[in-house]
């Protein structure tokens, strides 16, 4: 027996290790060599042991200043939520309105475009005179209109017009 | 935050312009007789010299007769111009601000025309002989 390897096995049995057959055959012997016997009985002792050392208490006043520092870094985080939170609710009433913006922008160019693209300045023309005909000429330079009745011998040559 | 919301909504909604207000339109409407005699400036054409001579080519204007009047839309008006002249206005009956001029000496139309009357750019209505020259009238939207 390699009591290097038994005692590892022991080992593995305390820690839940083994799978059943070898947990029954090991539990199943009779006798145990002196150097397992001790090693079980310093085993459980350890926990024992390990339990009645003394645990270092932080002072009061660090665990104090711990308390504080967990509830300053709790209220950072929610301010920073609220504070993400505000942020979105100005940016939803800021896109409601550019929405409603160009809704309005969209009904009023393109739904009823301007009059200006939509006809031309003039619609028709009848000139009355005996003879006469009707130039029309929009100057894009004032905006005016211009409807001027020519008669035969009211040329721009000879009538001083346009 | 859903009041806010709602009152936004509402606002906007009730501040949206209507597709389509009849407004009234005040038209001023001169007579004025172009032609290539000398004469002095006419100061009373101050608002329209500026306009008439880079398009016609006339030495001197002469304002014979001007009137303002205003128009519903859609409604009729005349506006008197002196010696015998009238305009004649209607507006509604076609679409946009397109308003019916007749120009009228008399009983007689001289001419008629549906022109688009926008503010700050005038419509001249011309080449009427008379005198040895050519009377002409400008309309505007004040």
């Amino acid at each position: 027996m390699n009591i290097f390897k038994e005692l590892k096995r022991w080992s593995r049995r305390r820690d839940g290790e083994l799978d059943a057959r070898a947990t029954h055959a090991l539990d199943a012997r009779k006798t145990q060599p002196a150097l397992i016997e001790e090693a079980l009985e310093e085993w459980e002792n350890i926990g024992a042991r390990l339990r009645r050392q003394p645990i270092p208490t932080p002072p009061a006043e660090v665990m104090w200043n711990d308390v504080r520092r967990a509830i300053h870094l709790l209220k950072a985080q929610e301010h920073e939520a609220a504070r993400i939170r505000f942020r979105w609710d100005w940016a939803a009433i800021a896109a409601t309105l550019v929405l409603f913006a160009g809704v309005g922008l969209f009904s009023t160019r393109v739904l009823s475009p301007p009059t200006a693209l939509a006809a031309p300045r003039v619609e028709w023309v009848d000139a009355a005179l005996p003879g006469a005909s009707a130039m029309v000429y929009e100057d894009q330079t004032s905006g005016a209109v211009v409807i001027w009745m020519v008669a035969p011998e009211n040329g721009p040559a000879n009538g001083g017009a346009i | 935050m859903k009041w806010i919301f709602g009152f936004l909504v509402g606002a906007v909604l009730l501040s949206a312009p209507p597709a389509a207000v009849a407004q009234p339109m005040e038209i001023e409407a001169m007579l004025i007789l172009a032609s290539n005699d000398p004469a002095p400036l006419d100061r009373r054409l101050e608002r329209v010299d500026y306009v008439l001579r880079p398009l016609l080519r006339f030495e001197t204007y002469r304002l014979i007769g001007q009137g303002t009047v205003m128009v519903n839309t859609p409604g009729t008006a005349s506006i008197a111009l002196g010696d015998g002249h009238s305009v004649n206005l209607r507006t509604g009956r076609t679409r946009g601000s397109h308003v019916e001029v007749s120009w009228m000496r008399g009983e007689n139309r001289l001419l008629g025309t549906s022109v688009s009357l926008q503010r700050g750019k005038p419509t001249i209505l011309g080449g009427v002989p008379h005198e040895g020259g050519r009377l002409i009238v400008t309309l505007m939207v004040k």
